[in-house]
Formats: C-alpha cells, structure tokens, sequence
C-alpha cells in the first residue's frame, strides 16, 4: 500500500524516500508495482532502528520530498518500544512544518497521538487460481478516531 | 573595453592580479590581457578601474585600457604608466609608438623600414589599396592594427586554470577538528577563485602529508557541481572522519575539479524536489552512519536474477508532467537479506511443514516448483526451484531451493 501510495506521489512529479529498518525493501517488485525506482531514495539502515529514526529525521528537516516512508515493520517490538514519544512527535513536527507527508510502517500501533491517521492492515485470505498465486485480500480499518471505518480490498501480484 | 598589464618578467604576478577582476584572461610571455566589460559597475569609468589594476598589480608595471584588446596591447607595450584610450581615439593614441611593436613577418618589417615607415602613425596614413597590393593580406591586417581598429576574441589559456591551495602547517595537528580550520580556509580560497571563474566543482582532493607516514589522500566526489563552502566543509570533515589520517598533519593541500556549474529554470508549477546542494549534505550525514553502499536510488539490472539491483546516487530526473494513472494494488514481496536457512518437510515433493527463523508452521497451500537458472557458462551461476506458500497462519512466503545442494532458504514473505 506504501508503494502504492509513493507511485501516486512520483505521478505528480515529486519524489520520494523509503527508510528501510531491516533492509528489506524489494526494487523489483516494487517496480513492477509501478514504481518509478529513480525518483526513489532509499536508505537501507540494516536492521538498526536507530539509525532509520535518524536518517528520517535528517531527511524530514531537509524538506523537498512528497513522502517519506519509515518502514520498521520487521524490527522486533520491544526494539521499537525503546524510540522515546519525544522522537515521534518531532518527526510529527517537522512533517507539518516541511509539508511532507510522513508513513510509518510499524507491526503494531507505535506513534499514538503524534499520527494524524492509523489504518491497521489484516491479511484475510490469499488468492489462487489455477497454478498460481494470484493475490492478497486484505482489510483496512482506521483505528484512531471515534468512527471507525472499514474498507476490503484485493492486491494482485 | 579590454586591459592590459604589461610587467616584465612578472608574468604570475599580473595574471593573478587580472584573474582578481576577469575569469577571461589572454596570457602573453611578458603581460596580460582581460575582459573589463560590464566592470563599470564596480569600479566605476575606466581611468578608476585602471587605478584599481593599478593597485591590486603592487609592482611596477604597465597598464593600458582601450576597446578592443590589440590597441590595449600596443599601447600598454609603448607606453610607461597607466594609458587610458577612449573609444575612437586608438589611431590618434598610437599613432607615436614606433612600427617594430606591430610584429608581423621579417619580409613586411623589411619593407616597411625601406619605406621609411618609422611609427604607428605614418603606417595608418598609407593608402590601403597600395597596402594591399604590396603586402597582401597581412599588410591590411597590420595596417589595421596601427589604426588601432578591428575586434577579435580574447584567446584563453583555460586548460592552464588549476584550483588548488596548499598549507604548511607550523606545528603538526592530530584532531580532526582542529584541522578544520585549517580546511576552511582552503576551501575558502579555491572556491572563491572558482566564482570568479564561473565555475563550480564536483571533485575536491585533498592531501594530507602526515608525521612519519605516507600520505593521506581522500577525494569528495559529488554528483552536482557545487561551490557552498559551508556544504562542502562539512562532508570533507564526514568523509574524514570516516578514514581519519592515521598521524598528525603537517601539510595539506586541496585540489578542486573545476566544472560548469549546474543551471536549472525553476517554475511555477514544477513540483518541489529536495534541493540538490542541500540535498547531498544531508545524505553525506546519512551515509556516515548507515554507509555509502546503502543510500541511493536503486536500478534493476538486465538479468532474471533475483535482487538483481545497484545502487546509483540520487538524482531526480527533472519532471516532463505526465497523467496520473489508474494503478491497481500490487503485492510486493519483503525481501530477507540475506534468505533465511529453512528445514522443510515434503510430502509428494510438496512442502507441508517449514521450520525457519521466527517460522514454525504447516503449509496449507503452495504452488510450484519455479525453476530459474542464469549464467551457467560462469561461475556466477544460479539454480534454483521456487514456490509460493501459505501457511496456517496466513502469512504467505516465497521459497527457494537450490538444485545443486538441496538446500531450502525463505526468500522474502509476501506483503
């Protein structure tokens, strides 16, 4: 969805950045996916979740770009546990000010207040036909405001 | 408007001093000649600019200024002092200087002294058909210049333009950050000769001589032309201390690649983009802590391998304006490097059961095998079975197993 998301970005001709915690971010999917991969920057922090919250901050103060995504997505909980709400809500603070639109990826909820929008993303099922793998259907539900919404959808490989 | 200094065997002395007020400079054995166009504004007319050479020179010389850069020359070669020659009165000016500052052939100077011709002026005076027909076309051309007419282009030695700078230091620095100063004012110096110049680098060298110990070489490449010396200072200062000299200082000297700087049109309605000056000193804090091989823009190679990608610096492409399309959702696959080790179980060469790092789980659906296989005239070979799986947890992964030892690896699960 974050690649999805990025493409739309580079479709209006600005660029974007992908903080990748665990180094797990695939080119070649994500090209296929139709994303235009020179418009991209993207840094591979290597598993250090440090360095990734580090690197975000840096580029977020820099300003320029459409959307950063912070992806800790694999880093284990208790290592995200340990980032301090002090480093979320400067990110948040310096997304308002640059304008850039700021994703984070995280296993469970992490940034609390500091999120403007918190979708939590389930996978429901996966789609085969014949001998392939054909997709991922999935369910989309906003978590922090009062009316809650929920949306299905189908991603195709 | 051009001028000339003419000192005698103070050649680097005068072209330092003409590169002060022009990056478009003719160099002679004994002077120099530059561009004083659009000089007015800063030095006010002529005769104060001639003040100003006149200044800045700090020796003997002599200094000529007049429209066109030949008419600067004769008089700057004839004339002690300062000349300042207004615009049609070159012929008048140089009309007293004697004919041997004309140059030319030994056959034309020969005629010329049997004519009698002694000086600028009774040359000019000659009709000029006779001049042609008796001398040919360099007669015209000479006759021209004793008129102290005609125009050309000023001939740049620009291959000879060298940006460096270099200091002994008194005593030997060890801290980095002491060194820094030093750095700054280095870079100060080459970047401001590189302004005036109109130029811009890309490559800055820098050389330590160290303490008993060979010497410390580090280059700074830059993917934009750049000339922010505060930018600049502070990736030389990331990049050495990445690799610090192993002693203490004792000389540094720094070369910068002169370049054309980088020009862009800026408009209204072009999407924001990082500023790439601003841009780059940000990634070179990055990649201080994350590496260099780990910051960029990937680019997929032409191969089926798989995480078949380099990485090229970033460099947006400057947006042509495209329509926005309809994209469905793709899944992408979260890749695992490198792969993880897995145990797997089969059944009717299906697996059903799979034991991995933080993976314990059945299969309840697969679909494969996927044979891939590349490069098997070298030895970068690959050969590999694939499958997709979905395991009672939901999570779906991709598999791999390779042909020639059996093994089984966890590529990257689906996302």
């Amino acid at each position: 969805m974050a690649v999805s998301v990025l493409s739309r970005t580079f479709d209006t001709g600005e660029c974007g950045a992908w903080i990748d915690g665990n180094g797990s971010f695939d080119p070649e999917s994500a090209s296929e996916a139709g994303l235009e991969l020179n418009r991209l920057l993207w840094i591979n922090c290597r598993g250090n979740a440090e360095h990734a919250l580090k690197a975000t901050d840096l580029l977020l103060h820099g300003g320029g770009f459409g959307v950063i995504v912070f992806d800790v997505g694999d880093v284990a909980e208790n290592v995200l546990r340990r980032l301090s709400m002090a480093s979320w809500f400067r990110l948040r603070l310096a997304a308002e000010q640059t304008g850039t639109a700021l994703i984070t990826l995280t296993p469970s909820p992490q940034t609390r207040s500091c999120a403007a929008v918190c979708i939590e993303l389930k996978r429901t099922r996966s789609i085969w036909r014949g001998r392939l793998l054909r997709g991922i259907a999935s369910l989309l539900e906003t978590r922090k405001h009062a009316n809650r919404r929920k949306a299905s959808f189908e991603s195709v490989l | 408007m051009y001028c000339c200094i003419y000192a005698s065997g103070n050649l680097p002395i005068i072209l330092h001093c003409a590169q002060q007020f022009s990056p478009l400079i003719e160099t002679h054995a004994d002077m120099v000649v530059f561009d004083a166009r659009g000089l007015e504004a800063l030095h006010g007319p002529p005769e104060c600019l001639a003040v100003s050479v006149e200044r800045a020179v700090g020796i003997p010389a002599h200094i000529a200024i007049a429209a066109n850069p030949d008419a600067a020359i004769h008089a700057a070669r004839g004339f002690q002092g300062v000349t300042v020659i207004k615009a049609g009165e070159e012929a008048a000016t140089l009309a007293s200087l004697p004919i041997y500052l004309l140059g030319g052939s030994a056959d034309v100077a020969l005629s010329l002294d049997l004519w009698g011709i002694r000086t600028f002026g009774q040359f000019a005076a000659l009709p000029p058909i006779g001049v042609a027909a008796r001398l040919g076309d360099e007669g015209i051309h000479l006759q021209r210049l004793a008129f102290g007419a005609g125009f050309r282009r000023l001939r740049m030695a620009t291959e000879d333009l060298k940006f460096d700078a270099e200091m002994d230091l008194d005593t030997p620095i060890e801290l980095l950050d002491s060194l820094c100063f030093v750095f700054q004012r280095l870079l100060d110096d080459v970047l401001a000769r590189l302004a005036r110049a109109s130029l811009s680098t890309n490559e800055i060298c820098v050389r330590l001589s160290l303490v008993g110990a060979p010497d410390h070489l580090t280059t700074l490449r830059l993917p934009v032309p750049m000339t922010e010396p505060k930018d600049l200072m502070k990736m030389l200062h990331l990049e050495l201390s990445e690799v610090p000299p192993s002693n203490a200082v004792l000389k540094v000297y720094i070369d910068a690649k002169p370049v054309e700087p980088r020009r862009t049109q800026h408009g209204l309605f072009v999407p924001a983009s990082p500023e790439p000056q601003k841009l780059e000193t940000t990634l070179a804090r990055v990649r201080h802590f994350v590496g260099k091989q780990n910051v960029g823009s990937p680019y997929l190679l032409n191969t089926y391998r798989p995480d078949r990608f380099v990485m090229h610096a970033f460099l947006p492409p400057r947006f042509a304006g495209k329509e926005a399309k309809n994209r469905e959702l793709r899944v992408c696959l979260r890749r695992f490097r490198p792969p993880y080790d897995a145990r797997v179980r089969l059944e009717n060469r299906r697996p059903v059961y799979i034991v991995a790092p933080g993976i314990r789980a059945t299969v309840v659906n697969s679909r494969g095998p996927w044979r891939m296989s590349g490069n098997w005239w070298s030895e970068d070979v690959w050969n590999r079975d694939r499958w997709d799986v979905a395991l009672d947890s939901g999570v779906l992964y991709r598999l791999f197993q390779q042909i020639d030892t059996g093994h089984w690896f966890v590529e990257g699960s689906y996302d």
